[in-house]
């Protein structure tokens, strides 16, 4: 029976403390994997919702707005864009591509855009993947509509389905009328980016909605050669040929003669919108790390006061002929055991627990945590968790070395 | 490989001018000469408190002497570093405490055997002459519950202490060591099972040809002893 086994054994002896022990770490674990979990995947999600796209333009207030508006759909444009100011900058040199946004309008909680078809062409998620189609295609008409994943499983859409846009946003507007509902052409494959949530219809499709035209009324004047161009947009997203012209062009346009305009890199605004909320992430992190010590702590008490019961097993132990290294060497044991097990069932419960809330999850949040062994990246967590267990078995091993020598094998109890 | 028959004389413990005393009180013990040959069952009678215990830890090796010379097994333990003591006493000392020899969570027969986990050389001698250390157990168990039926793997935690300290005298004998030390095994038994102890220890003893050193305060035990020693041999206080 080697040090281990003995270690073993005597923690199944006081199997009601060390499981309780085991427990508090393994609760920590959780609670730290899932945080490290949340935390490395909402900010991957978060960089995966725009790719692609070189410059974002709307009317000027601050990047983190524009940001939040035109890609999270999140808050509202203060300012416009003029139409006019679109179509002259989509001409200019460099620019490959650009995709007018028109934002303000809602359908039952998700937001409604306005877009052109360019949208699903040039617009770009997660690594540069293109937008998919699970069922049907492009809007074609000016009252087509084409639904986010989300939007069609949530209230349950299909193809040919019709719709009724509520001006401004909120689940029930003003101006809801029965007269110009949209019909659904298309519905989009599942992202996980706010594009899921997202109803997109063509620019003349709101037009026509602020109008009040219904979808009759709409193909007669249509057909009468009335213009349905808009006046203004909420933002456009551009695409150069080269990057490297983005900064001229970043230039060019915020110096823009006809009207305030502001345009952004998607990724740095990205970043300094990380950056705001890092703070939470922060606190989050140092809040399961707090845990994690205190159930070292735990592990400590319980070591360190089973040891003066344990004095006489010592000097037993001793007298059989172990020496102050074996005596450590099962102490510290016992705690890498503790430890050990704590860390295998905190990632257990970890998985269970996120098996359990994983739909939850993906519906609230478009999270889509992976269910498994621990990733490349939170093996270090537990390999510091694993080290602090181990470092924490050294004080009872240390004082019960100071025992047993002040003891030799009498120990007076 | 078995061992050269041990010479008779062949002396296990020699003491010269040994001196010791606990950390910051008096001195306790000295003794200027004291010598402990193969064979020989050694009774050590004294009061309680008069350092029996103690002296019994610096013959196993545990505490080392404030000076003078304290050789066991031929090797001076002063001049040893701990490990090489702990090993010394793996290898040819097994102890009996007064009680709460048994390790809680190990069974009997694993009690037994936990000496030849810290000696090759008694795990080796078990398994030479029994076939393997627990089979040495198993007959060492045996012959220590002659009346009783008893279950090798049964916990140690509803024995009685008459049965405890037979198993611990199991332990220290498994492995044939040299010495065979009992700090009071039987202060804790009632008169019957005291008698039956003393027997069936020295049964074992005798059948293992092992030295026994054994200390009390009960003078009725001397009588079964062929050396008889009081403590005040080695206190510092009766020596001028
Ligand atoms: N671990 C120890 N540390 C300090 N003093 C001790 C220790 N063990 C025993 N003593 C002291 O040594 C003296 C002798 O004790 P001990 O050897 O246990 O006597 P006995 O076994 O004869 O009853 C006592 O005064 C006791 O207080
Ligand atoms: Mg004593």
């Amino acid at each position: 029976m080697n040090v281990l086994r003995l270690a073993w054994k005597s923690l199944l002896n006081r199997r009601d403390t060390a499981s309780l022990t085991v427990l508090t770490i393994a609760v920590s674990v959780a609670l730290l994997l899932g945080v490290e979990k949340v935390r490395s995947h909402a900010r991957l999600s978060f960089a995966n919702t725009v790719s692609g796209t070189d410059l974002i333009v709307g009317a000027r207030s601050g990047s983190v707005q524009l940001l939040l508006y035109s890609v999270f759909r999140i808050g509202n444009a203060t300012s416009n864009v003029a139409w006019s100011s679109y179509t002259d900058i989509s001409t200019w040199p460099g620019v490959r591509w650009a995709i007018p946004i028109s934002l303000g309008d809602s359908h039952r909680g998700y937001r409604v855009m306005g877009t052109s078809t360019d949208y699903f062409e040039h617009f770009r998620y997660a690594d540069k993947r293109r937008l998919g189609f699970s069922e049907g295609g492009p809007f074609a008409e000016t009252l087509d509509a084409v639904l986010g994943a989300e939007v069609a499983r949530k209230l349950g859409y299909r193809l040919g389905d019709e719709l009724v846009v509520t001006h401004g946003i909120g689940t029930e507007g003003f101006g809801d009328h029965d007269n110009h509902p949209f019909k659904v052409t298309g519905i989009l494959a599942p992202t996980g980016t706010p594009v899921d949530r997202t109803v997109h219809v063509g620019l003349a499709g709101i037009e026509a909605m602020h109008m009040n035209w219904n979808r009759v009324e709409t193909d007669l004047r249509r057909a009468r050669g009335q213009d349905l161009t808009p006046s203004q947009i909420t933002a456009f997203l551009l695409g150069l040929d080269n990057r490297l012209a983005a900064f001229k062009l970043q230039r060019d346009i915020n110096q823009y003669g006809a009207e305030p305009l502001l345009a952004i890199f998607p990724g740095v605004a990205l970043q300094e919108l990380w950056d705001l909320m890092r703070v939470g992430e922060q606190a989050l992190r140092v809040v399961s790390i707090l845990v994690a010590a205190a159930a070292l702590a735990g592990l400590l008490a319980v070591s360190l006061a089973g040891l003066n019961e344990r004095r006489r097993e010592m000097a037993v132990l001793r007298s059989v002929g172990a020496g102050y290294r074996h005596v450590m060497e099962l102490l510290i044991m016992e705690s890498a055991l503790l430890t050990l097990v704590g860390i295998a069932m905190g990632v257990a419960m970890q998985n269970l627990a996120l098996r359990a809330l994983q739909p939850w999850i993906v519906e609230r949040f478009g999270l889509l945590l992976p269910i498994g062994l621990p990733t490349a990246g939170e093996w270090p967590l537990l390999g510091g968790l694993m080290t602090a267990g181990l470092l924490v078995g050294l004080v009872p091993a240390w004082r019960c070395y100071r025992n047993s020598l002040a003891d030799g094998l009498s120990t007076r109890l | 490989m078995r061992e050269p028959t041990p010479d008779v004389n062949e002396e296990l413990i020699e003491i010269e001018n040994l001196r010791f005393g606990w950390p910051g009180a008096a001195p306790l013990l000295g003794c200027d000469r004291f010598l402990l040959r193969r064979g020989e069952h050694l009774y050590i009678r004294g009061p309680s408190g008069s350092g029996k215990s103690t002296l019994l830890n610096l013959l196993a090796g545990v505490l080392t002497p404030d000076s003078g010379r304290l050789s066991l097994m031929q090797q001076d333990t002063g001049s040893l570093a701990a490990a090489a003591r702990d090993r010394l006493r793996a290898d040819h000392i097994g102890f009996i405490f007064q009680q709460f020899n048994l390790v809680p969570y190990l069974n009997l027969a694993e009690n037994v055997v936990l000496p030849c986990h810290f000696s090759r050389r008694r795990a080796t001698r078990a398994a030479e002459a029994h076939g393997g250390v627990t089979a040495a157990a198993r007959l060492l168990l045996q012959r220590l519950f002659v009346e009783e039926e008893l279950d090798p793997t049964a916990p140690v935690s509803r024995l009685s202490v008459g049965q405890q300290q037979r198993v611990a005298a199991a332990r220290a004998l498994v492995g044939d060591p040299e010495i065979v030390i009992a700090d009071e095994p039987t202060s804790a038994l009632d008169f019957d099972a005291r008698a039956r102890f003393i027997e069936l220890l020295f049964e074992q003893v005798q059948a293992s040809r092992a030295t026994l050193v054994f200390v009390s305060h009960d003078p009725t035990l001397a009588a079964c002893f062929d050396r008889t020693v009081d403590i005040d041999d080695f206190r510092a206080e009766t020596r001028p």
